[in-house]
């Protein structure tokens, strides 16, 4: 569909040398790399080169990533499966089995420029509202809350 | 006096399915989900018919049977009157049966209620010359008043329909361009000669439409005394009190168990026990009244929402790109002369496709305002440009085909054989006359 496209594989696992026997016998090493673990300044950088992160995650807690992406202005596609999925809405989301639906995704947000622009400048304006602050105040109101409903009182 | 419209406006649209990259240029059907989602256009349509459409349409029936004023207008999207005939056929004869007394009223519309007017006007003409056909073929009318998609409504579009014959023109009764005056009379569209505008009376069409089932409503349950009385505090300083709001808000959006449906049973009867109370429909309304003033809408105006204008339909970039790569295949599909292309084209213009890949209410964190059957905007937006990039392949070989086959036609030998023809034709003419 689109011969250009590279995929960047990012990280290390348990599955790197399957992923990369893979890789080859399907003869596609043309189109894909495996940068390893990235750190700091060049994992800024490919966050800032990439047209979209993805992060195909089958269980997450929450999930920085899109996170960060959308810091450096990059979309991202990320599971259904993740935490951050349920206090975003600009990000492209897919349930992490549903490999049609994500290259679907993938070749749409490279296809469609100012669908991919939107999912970055609305997501700016999205994560500004995610703040450990605001996560921590909701935390004590809930304690507040239920201390007073059980008749405890105190600090 | 004081007279009372009714208007209900009847439509479903032909949701997109979830249309993926991969099956560009495999699929040429884009509106056949057959899942158990709301994607499905046949099972949303029998849904609806069985909560809103066929018990509502009893109730009127019943009225008009029965309540010797009772009168109201109907509008129908002909993506609606399609799937009536190809779902729920029932529900259209029913519908058939309304307006065969003689006391309901159809008004002019876009085919597949869409926003052609602020995009192609001439695209926008066929499709209301396209809508009059239908209502003429499925209920022997022709409908003299005019409401556009959303009821969007713009200074433009009244004078198109002044120049077009219609006598009337439906608009939102909106402060913003009101003023201190009052929606309960009827006004001129600035720049017009003879139409008029009737506007919604939104305070009290809205208690119907959207907060008559909210238990937090300070007028909740809303009694139809009490709604009678409101609309009878009217007299005297009013000449209409205008109720405009969607069919499907009986038993669809207020559910039958908030008592909506033995509302609409009792009321009317309220209504007019009052002597000088009376039903009219927008024809009757406008040659009732004189108009008292101008009604001057520079911008778009629409009954949607808190803005009253189109943010929810162009508000994002994903929507303008979307509605704009639409109509600027306007050129080649039409030049493809191919009907079938012509007619999905259009069922992509509807304006629920590009409602639904609205985030205003995201970013308000009002998301359960989110009425769609996709499970995000950014769903719907890759389902409709994926159908919309299928089409535009389809388009260009119907072009080629047809290059190809005009090509074939004018061989090198036709010429001369066009001239030869000619000749003898003249010669004959000649030998004829003289």
């Amino acid at each position: 569909m689109n011969p250009d496209v590279v995929f960047v594989i990012s990280g290390s696992g348990d599955m790197e040398h399957q992923i990369m026997h893979q890789v080859g016998a399907m003869g596609l090493s043309r189109h894909v790399i495996f940068a390893g673990a990235l750190w700091d300044e060049e994992r800024d950088r490919m966050y800032q080169s990439a047209d979209l992160v993805v992060m195909p995650s089958v269980s997450e807690p929450f999930g920085l990533v899109p996170l960060e992406s959308l810091q450096h202005g990059t979309a991202s596609l990320i599971t259904k499966q993740s935490g951050v999925a349920e206090v975003m809405t600009h990000v492209l989301k897919v349930d992490f089995w549903d490999v049609e639906e994500m290259a679907n995704k993938i070749v749409a947000a490279l296809k469609y420029e100012r669908m991919n622009g939107q999912l970055v400048s609305e997501g700016k304006r999205e994560i500004i509202k995610l703040d450990w602050q605001v996560a921590a105040g909701k935390l004590k109101r809930l304690y507040e809350d239920m201390t007073n409903k059980f008749g405890y009182k105190g600090s | 006096m004081l007279s009372v419209c009714p208007y209900f406006h009847v439509h479903q649209p032909y949701r997109v399915k979830r249309f993926r990259v991969f099956d560009i240029g495999n699929d040429t059907e884009y509106f056949n989900d057959a899942s158990d989602t709301d994607l499905n256009n046949r099972r949303i349509a029998e849904k609806v018919a069985e909560k809103s459409y066929r018990p509502m349409t009893g109730v009127l029936q019943e009225l008009l049977d029965n309540h010797p004023d009772f009168k109201f207008a109907l509008s129908f999207s002909g993506t609606m009157l399609e799937q009536f005939e190809g779902y729920t056929p029932d529900v259209l004869e029913a519908f058939q049966r309304l307006v065969a007394t003689g006391r309901v009223e159809i008004l002019a519309d876009t085919y597949h209620h869409s926003l052609a007017f602020f995009y192609s006007r001439p695209e926008f003409e066929r499709q209301v010359a396209q809508h009059a056909r239908k209502i003429k073929e499925l209920f022997d009318y022709t409908p003299r008043v005019f409401r556009n998609t959303e009821l969007s409504y713009r200074n433009d579009l009244a004078k198109w329909c002044d120049d077009n014959g219609y006598k009337g023109i439906m608009a939102e009764g909106w402060d913003k361009y009101l003023g201190w005056r009052s929606p309960n009379f009827v006004y001129k569209p600035v720049g017009t000669s003879n139409i008029k505008v009737l506007l919604k009376n939104y305070k009290l069409s809205d208690d119907i439409a959207f907060r008559f089932g909210n238990r937090g409503w300070e007028s909740w349950p809303l009694s139809a005394e009490t709604y009678t009385h409101w609309i009878h505090s009217h007299h005297g300083d009013g000449q209409t009190v205008n109720l405009f709001m969607d069919f499907e808000t009986f038993g669809e959006h207020q559910w039958e168990d908030t008592g909506i449906f033995d509302f609409m049973k009792t009321m009317p009867y309220l209504l007019t026990a009052r002597g000088d109370t009376t039903f009219l429909t927008p024809s009757e309304t406008i040659d009732a009244y004189e108009a008292v003033g101008d009604f001057d809408v520079p911008d778009i105006l629409t009954w949607a929402d808190t803005d009253r204008d189109l943010t929810a339909w162009i508000g994002n970039d994903i929507q303008r790109d979307a509605i704009q790569a639409t109509y600027d295949l306007e050129r080649d599909v039409m030049q493809s002369g191919d009907p079938q292309l012509i007619e999905t084209w259009r069922k992509l213009q509807t304006s629920d496709h590009f409602y639904y890949m609205c985030t205003k209410w995201f970013n308000d964190g009002d998301v359960h305002a989110y009425f769609s059957p996709y499970e995000s905007p950014y769903d719907a937006y890759i389902a409709f440009m994926n159908a919309l990039s299928d089409l535009q392949l389809r388009v260009s070989y119907a072009t080629q085909a047809r290059k190809h086959r005009a090509a074939e036609v004018v061989t090198p030998g036709i010429l001369e054989r066009i001239a030869a023809w000619f000749k003898r034709y003249v010669s004959a003419v000649r030998t004829a006359l003289f």
